[in-house]
């Protein structure tokens, strides 16, 4: 992968008793970067850089990257006299504990803002320390519902939560049934049974009653199961009109090809914010396969002018399709220049209180404007329901923001 | 003597440096003495008694999970649910050991039951919602003293401080009492033991109880500082391998060698980051290659190459 990186602060480090050296660092370095009165604004991230998330942190790092310089390249934050975006790096390595002390390293290093974590275990932990030391903190894929509980201040969350996620997306999928005049009556799930998985698992399982719809199976699995053949029979024997799938990217690809083999008999195999299903690479190696699979996951707005051309510049940057990850990582700095911009200031407090009032109308989300509720969350989140036609994942819902029709219900599941 | 004037200083240093640290600092010291407390408690079974444990995780998500539990539903303060989350972990230990240890699993096959039961634990954590299935339990952050809940990080320090001195204290009264001459024994030889005399079966389940009962004081720690516990968090085999590799880095056996180890493992592991920071990945085969060295060429530890000195 053809990234670089700018890496402030770092260098190298030259050979002396370690702690001598740690000693050092604290007394001459640190506090002397944090005063500094540079014409640069501080952003700190911590992503899962290395472990099993690397590929999905180094995909959201891109989408920083391509806002930061994007920013930078137009003059900077202009009401801050032009100040130019500094990226200061963290690798949490998915560990809570590497959170923490990376969260507040770089909150030494005088960031004004911190963007992370991928995970949710991550984030309840970075989220008190960013909270203690009043520094905003922008949520990035962490989906857990509760992250913004408790009265939190400094916590923001620009994506769907895992409520928002499952029922919309289920919405969505109802409509969109009840557009086709086909009924959809009995849904199954199956979903990896770690926290996400869970999380969507027990939402949906929860508005089954209000939203008119019987919950036939509901089937948590482990991520490392080498075959489904038993759940998904199982699955087939409570005759679905539905079934929907959040799981990582191995499992939900053997997922559908099981019920494929097993011909499930079922209107569509629906995955919510599943790893998979409408994610490029997967499509690609799997054509035959995905071809009219659902999906309801973070998007961009394909009616959007700048969407496209923020996904041509990440095309020709990165060589490779933007993914949803990169979108989200993209806006979120966007949202935080926004605040930047109205706070005129560094102060991380201004910069609170400007991002508690954004209200930002031009990005490439499928939703109406940014706003913050009082817990921190995008009063208007929305993910998109997507459908997987001619190898390419299209937007088919929210009807507004649609690029085509859906197929539904689709021949080919329909035993 | 000289040793004794090192230690003063070291332990002055810890007790009075703290509020004047950058907040990396001190949240890396907090690590580093919790990952040291957690070795001393492998150390009393692993080190002395020479029963390798795998499975530590199990004592120490029982203590996570009984303090929070007690906590969250019964509004039973975790101070006081630390010590029934021990409890409860030295009973489990007592009941994990005397199976085992009846049956005469030695070496690597008590190691892989010892795995397995905190496997068992975690795959009973998931499929539980009374205990939080996977979604795990969080903590809301607060002050308020009297529930273990401080505002800032330098009360938790005070409190591992405190956690790990009285780990080492306690090693270092069991090396010198009867019980840890038997370990000695056990460890060296278990049947000339048992031949001399010494009820094997009975010091070893001791140790077992000693060890369960500290590593799970370190799990409600864990849940209160870091404010949110889950299954794979508390009962994976992560938790399990950090305990012990400050105590096998540092010196087995001895009373401040997982002390040493973690003073050392955790600076090189957050100097290996800051000096390829941005290389993603080539920290931790540096940090590896440190570990790798170490073993291969100092098999007794850190503790144990300067003995030989």
């Amino acid at each position: 992968m053809a990234t670089s990186y700018r890496v402030s602060g770092g260098g190298t480090i030259s050979r002396r008793g370690f702690l001598a050296l740690a000693g050092a660092a604290t007394a001459a370095g640190w506090p002397a970067i944090a005063r500094a009165q540079a014409r640069e604004v501080k952003v700190g991230y911590i992503l899962p850089m290395t472990g099993p998330l690397a590929f999905e942190a180094q995909i959201s790092l891109n989408g920083v990257q391509l806002a930061v310089d994007e920013i930078n390249g137009a003059g900077g934050v202009k009401s801050l006299g032009g100040a130019k975006l500094t990226l200061l790096p963290g690798d949490t390595q998915n560990k809570v504990e590497l959170g923490n002390s990376e969260a507040a390293r770089l909150i030494d290093q005088g960031i004004v803002a911190l963007i992370g974590p991928f995970s949710s275990l991550v984030a309840y932990s970075v989220r008190q320390v960013t909270e203690k030391n009043k520094t905003p903190f922008l949520l990035l894929a962490a989906v857990a519902d509760n992250l913004t509980e408790g009265g939190l201040r400094y916590v923001f969350r620009m994506q769907p939560n895992g409520k928002a996620m499952s029922t919309l997306t289920v919405n969505n999928m109802l409509e969109m049934a009840r557009a086709a005049a086909v009924p959809v009556k009995r849904v199954a799930m199956m979903h990896e049974d770690g926290n996400f998985g869970t999380t969507m698992g027990n939402h949906v399982e929860g508005f089954a009653k209000a939203s008119g719809f019987e919950m036939v199976q509901r089937i948590p699995y482990n991520l490392k199961s080498p075959d489904f053949t038993a759940e998904l029979s199982k699955i087939k024997a409570a005759r679905p009109d539905l079934l929907v799938i959040s799981g990582y990217y191995g499992d939900s690809k053997i997922i559908a090809e099981t019920a494929a083999k097993l011909r499930i008999g079922v209107h569509a195999l629906v995955g919510l914010a599943n790893a998979a299903y409408s994610n490029p690479r997967f499509i690609a190696d799997n054509r035959e396969l995905t071809d009219q699979l659902f999906d309801g996951n973070y998007w961009h707005n394909p009616q959007s002018a700048r969407a496209k051309a923020v996904f041509d510049a990440y095309q020709k940057r990165f060589s490779q399709v933007m993914s949803s990850h990169s979108v989200q990582a993209y806006q979120v700095v966007h949202v935080l220049r926004d605040a930047l911009e109205r706070a005129a200031s560094t102060d991380r407090d201004r910069v609170r209180d400007a991002l508690a009032k954004t209200n930002l109308a031009d990005h490439i989300l499928p939703q109406d404007a940014i706003r913050f509720d009082d817990s921190g969350e995008n009063a208007n989140a929305s993910p998109a329901l997507l459908q997987v036609q001619n190898g390419r994942p299209l937007v088919v819902g929210p009807a507004r923001f649609a690029e085509t029709k859906p197929v539904f219900p689709v021949p080919k599941w329909k035993g | 003597m000289a040793a004794r004037a090192v230690g003063l200083v070291a332990l002055a240093a810890l007790v009075a440096l703290p509020p004047l640290l950058p907040k990396y600092f001190l949240e890396v010291l907090i690590s580093v003495l919790f990952y040291a407390y957690l070795g001393e408690s492998w150390n009393v079974l692993g080190g002395y008694a020479g029963q390798f444990s795998f499975g530590h995780a199990a004592f120490f998500g029982i203590g996570a999970y009984t303090s929070t539990l007690l906590f969250l539903r019964l509004a039973v303060s975790p101070w006081i649910g630390m010590v029934a989350g021990g409890l409860l972990a030295a009973g489990f230990g007592l009941f994990a050991g005397s199976l085992s240890f009846r049956y005469g699993l030695r070496g690597p096959y008590f190691s892989l039951v010892t795995l397995a039961f905190a496997e068992m634990l975690r795959v009973v954590a998931v499929n539980t919602k009374a205990v939080g299935s996977s979604l795990g339990l969080s903590i809301a952050p607060r002050s308020a003293p009297a529930l273990f809940l401080f505002d800032g990080k330098l009360p938790y320090y005070y409190v591992i401080l405190a956690m790990a001195l009285g780990a080492v204290l306690l090693t270092r009264a069991i090396e010198r009492s009867k019980l840890g001459y038997a370990l000695h024994a056990v460890r060296e030889n278990e049947d000339a033991a048992e031949a001399a005399g010494v009820d094997t079966l009975a010091m070893k389940l001791r140790a077992m109880a000693i060890s369960s009962f500290l590593t799970a004081l370190g799990g409600t720690f864990y849940a209160q500082y870091y404010g949110y516990i889950d299954p794979s968090l508390t009962f994976g085999p992560a938790v399990s391998i950090q305990g012990l590799l400050q105590a096998i880095v540092g010196g087995a056996g001895t009373v401040l060698g997982p002390f040493v180890g973690s003073f050392v493992l955790t600076p090189i592991s957050e100097l290996s980051r800051a000096a390829l920071r941005g290389r993603a990945g080539a920290d931790v085969m540096l940090y590896g290659l440190i570990l790798v060295l170490v073993i291969s060429f100092l098999p007794h530890g850190l503790v144990g190459w300067f003995r030989r000195r």
